[in-house]
């Protein structure tokens, strides 16, 4: 283990030194977030019309927003070192595949968190009371490893040139899909279907949920998303194994 | 004892009409502080066999020891005693020279306060000393791959493989590392791949040369030579490879 923490530290070192990372990893969600309650304010009685606007559900898709840019940063992390050959380095080391996984996913952990706690202190800054903050941050923080096994797999799945614009199409994916935008029963229908059989709806719904304290809600989205997590974290595992063949 | 030992070893890629065999029943030993060159036109199997020997890729048949240590079935303890330098220059670009030599350092079992030591022991080897703090996508490329040569010597490998070492320095950094390669086999055993010929007569005690996955001869400079029937060694390599134009 302590040749992953070793591996997890160079790649906390990545993350937070990258300025991709702060400026698509939390300033673009948290511009969107503010953007967005400035036009909420701005309306004044018409922002009922828009409730998905509103700091109690707007707060939750920005983190998943902002979760979706994790996917982009591990898998970039991950597919630079395979195409510098810099993991053909490590991999001739004593360093084993449990070693690469766990520094991987460990070495963005800390910049979700940073990123999960200034969108929920920001939306506090907007308006959002409630006593069920802290559960829902736990929950988004938890939700950040559905999209950092994501980034496993992409990265290595995916050659370089091809991982910036497939994590941005997940990106785009995941903040539509999510129902972040417009609310899915509204739409309803095959869309709304096809939305609650991926992941990122329930992400979404779980946190909402929990902000206004729908507990009774909560069971079903808790579990799509913990056995997407499990069924990527092990395709993952299975995808970075083949990729360490190919370094 | 051999520092590493390679048999039979053989390494196919592709499927039905496709399977093309990129090594194909490859055996040498390099002795313990000797500089083995392995020479070879591109696609003879230089880095194929490379990869089998630092356990990147699984042979599909025969077999390969580090000190006597299996890198299919004793892996981790022939991965312990070796150690990599690529052709890329493999460095991590938001890391500072010292953290990329500390990083490499205790991925490989140091403490954090003897990797430090390490890394400023190298830094005054390689003369890096006054880039340490600096990042090192910002380092020249000459630098960087002084760079990334010393991730591969920190550990104090008994057995290293420099894939191109020089490819693209100029004439004194070259030179240069050509001093830190010597240096380095008094202590451990060092595989050279390298398309400069006058690099491997210089620096290495044994060559072989790979055509077409096999290994047609191995020998030093002078003995290739002779077998071949040349005065220089460009001619022997070209003949021996079967490249030679009339």
């Amino acid at each position: 283990m302590k040749r992953a923490f070793v591996f997890a530290r160079r790649n906390i070192k990545e993350t937070l030194r990258s300025p991709v990372s702060w400026g698509f990893g939390l300033i673009l969600p948290i511009a969107i977030f503010v953007i967005m309650q400035i036009i909420v304010k701005s309306i004044g009685a018409a922002a009922s019309q828009v409730p998905m606007f509103m700091a109690e559900r707007f707060t939750g898709g920005v983190a998943i927003f902002g979760g979706s840019f994790l996917t982009m940063l591990t898998a970039m992390n991950i597919s630079g070192d395979r195409a510098k050959s810099f993991l053909s380095r490590l991999v001739a080391s004593p360093m084993t595949s449990a070693d690469f996984i766990i520094g991987y996913m460990l070495g963005i952990l800390p910049f979700a968190v940073v990123q999960n706690v200034v969108v929920f202190a920001t939306a506090m800054c907007f308006g959002l009371v409630t006593v069920n903050i802290i559960p829902a941050l736990l929950f988004a923080m938890l939700f950040s490893l559905l999209f950092i096994a994501t980034g496993v797999l992409l990265g290595s799945a995916l050659p370089d040139k091809s991982t910036p614009p497939v994590c941005s199409a997940v990106v785009q994916v995941a903040a539509l899909l999510s129902g972040m935008w417009f609310g899915l029963d509204m739409i309803g229908g095959g869309f709304a279907v096809f939305c609650r059989v991926l992941p990122f709806a329930h992400c979404y719904d779980a946190i909402r949920y929990t902000l206004v304290g729908e507990w009774e809600k909560l069971w079903l989205p808790i579990v799509v998303v913990i056995a997407y997590t499990i069924v990527l974290f092990v395709l993952a595992v299975v995808m970075f194994g083949r990729s360490k063949k190919r370094a | 004892m051999d520092a590493l030992v390679a048999e039979n070893l053989v390494k196919a890629f592709g499927r039905g009409d496709k399977r093309k065999v990129a090594v194909d029943g490859v055996s040498f030993a390099v002795h313990d502080g000797e500089v083995f060159g392995l020479l070879g036109m591109n696609g003879a199997g230089k880095s194929t066999t490379i990869k089998m020997c630092t356990g990147l890729l699984s042979p599909d048949g025969g077999s390969v020891s580090v000190f006597g240590h299996d890198t299919v079935n004793d892996c981790a303890a022939a991965k312990s005693l070796l150690n990599v330098s690529p052709q890329e220059t493999a460095v991590a670009g938001a890391l500072t020279v010292r953290e990329n030599l500390e990083l490499i350092a205790e991925v490989y079992g140091a403490g954090r306060s003897e990797a430090r030591e390490k890394a400023s022991a190298m830094m005054n080897r390689l003369k890096l000393e006054d880039r340490a703090n600096d990042g090192a996508k910002k380092l020249s490329g000459g630098l960087m791959r002084r760079l990334s040569i010393g991730m591969a010597l920190i550990t104090s490998p008994r057995l290293v493989f420099l894939d191109e070492p020089t490819l693209g320095l100029d004439v004194v950094a070259r030179r240069e590392l050509w001093r830190y390669i010597r240096e380095t086999s008094e202590h451990s055993a060092v595989v050279l791949t390298t398309h400069y010929l006058e690099e491997a007569e210089a620096l290495c005690g044994r060559i072989a040369i790979m055509a077409h996955g096999k290994i047609v001869a191995v020998g030093s400079a002078d003995e290739l030579k002779a077998r071949a029937g040349t005065d220089s060694f460009e001619d022997a390599f070209l003949k021996l490879s079967g490249e030679e134009t009339a």
